[in-house]
């Protein structure tokens, strides 16, 4: 039974449907050329419960189709590309009408070498994460089930 | 010698000024970049196209899910009218919107012809 949905917020090429095709199952993405027109969705499952994670198209023209997905999000996850400023547009949607209740906690996407240990502060201007994880969702790990698990725990489930 | 971009605006202009039912037509990149439009004043033509594109792409997997099998048309009723999404060739879409008293089959017939004649351009 789906219990709550979870949307994947970033800026493009953040790599917000990657990380749903990686922790979820059956997961599909709606792209155009690796760029998302439409959303990624996969369910997370745990026993006989799920989260439905639907990854948000990133890019700016998409504003629209991120409005209607956004509705009744019970958390986000904010993918983040390591060394970067957040985004701001990403920042707004989370202090916005649709999700500023909503808990969220921030994935830092470290792709390549970026330099390790070096501790990500939160969002400037944004209500602080539950939670900032941090590593390559291309390299296996732990990474992928920490992140399940911080998921379940963002909704205090 | 038109342009290949004009050729495209013509074939818009066309369908919009010769078919008395339709009020506006587009054509739109797959990804949602708008190529060519003849569109009511004031309509925000990259907003509009964004969402023809993911309207599509809701369309193609709704359609492969639900076993109905390659995507036709999308098609969309308002209260004051209808969308129609038709693709032309595998990079572009046609989006027209019609009035509410448009004949269904008339729009789609030129519709067809229409995006015959973009998939020669395009």
């Amino acid at each position: 039974m789906i219990v709550a949905k979870v949307v994947v917020v970033g800026r493009a090429e953040a790599g917000k449907s990657t990380l749903v095709n990686a922790l979820t199952a059956r997961a599909m993405n709606l792209a155009v050329r690796g760029r998302t027109v439409a959303m990624d969705h996969g369910l997370l499952e745990r026993g006989a419960d799920a989260l439905a994670l639907v990854g948000l198209p990133g890019q700016k023209r998409f504003a629209p189709v991120r409005d209607v997905l956004v509705s009744g999000a019970r958390g986000a996850l904010f993918v983040h590309p390591a060394g970067e400023a957040y985004d701001p547009a990403t920042v707004a949607l989370l202090g916005g009408h649709a999700l500023r209740n909503v808990p969220y906690l921030v994935f830092v996407n470290r792709r390549e070498a970026t330099p390790a240990g070096v501790a990500e502060e939160s969002p400037p201007g944004l209500r602080p994460p539950k939670a900032i994880l941090s590593g390559d969702l291309a390299q296996p790990g732990p990474i992928l089930r920490d992140l399940q698990e911080a998921t379940w725990r963002l909704l205090d489930l | 010698m038109a342009t290949r971009a004009e050729q495209i605006q013509q074939v818009l202009k066309t369908l919009v000024t010769n078919t008395p039912d339709f009020e506006g037509a587009a054509v739109v990149s797959v990804d949602g970049l708008v190529l060519s439009s003849v569109l009511p004043a004031g309509t925000d033509e990259d907003r509009v196209s964004a969402m023809a594109a993911a309207l599509l792409s809701l369309g193609e997997r709704s359609s492969e899910e639900l076993q109905r099998g390659t995507l036709e048309q999308v098609y969309v009723k308002g209260s004051t009218g209808y969308i129609v999404l038709m693709q032309v060739g595998t990079e572009a879409v046609l989006e027209a919107i019609a009035g509410p008293g448009a004949k269904l089959g008339m729009v789609l017939l030129e519709m067809k012809r229409a995006t015959a004649e973009l998939a020669r351009l395009l």
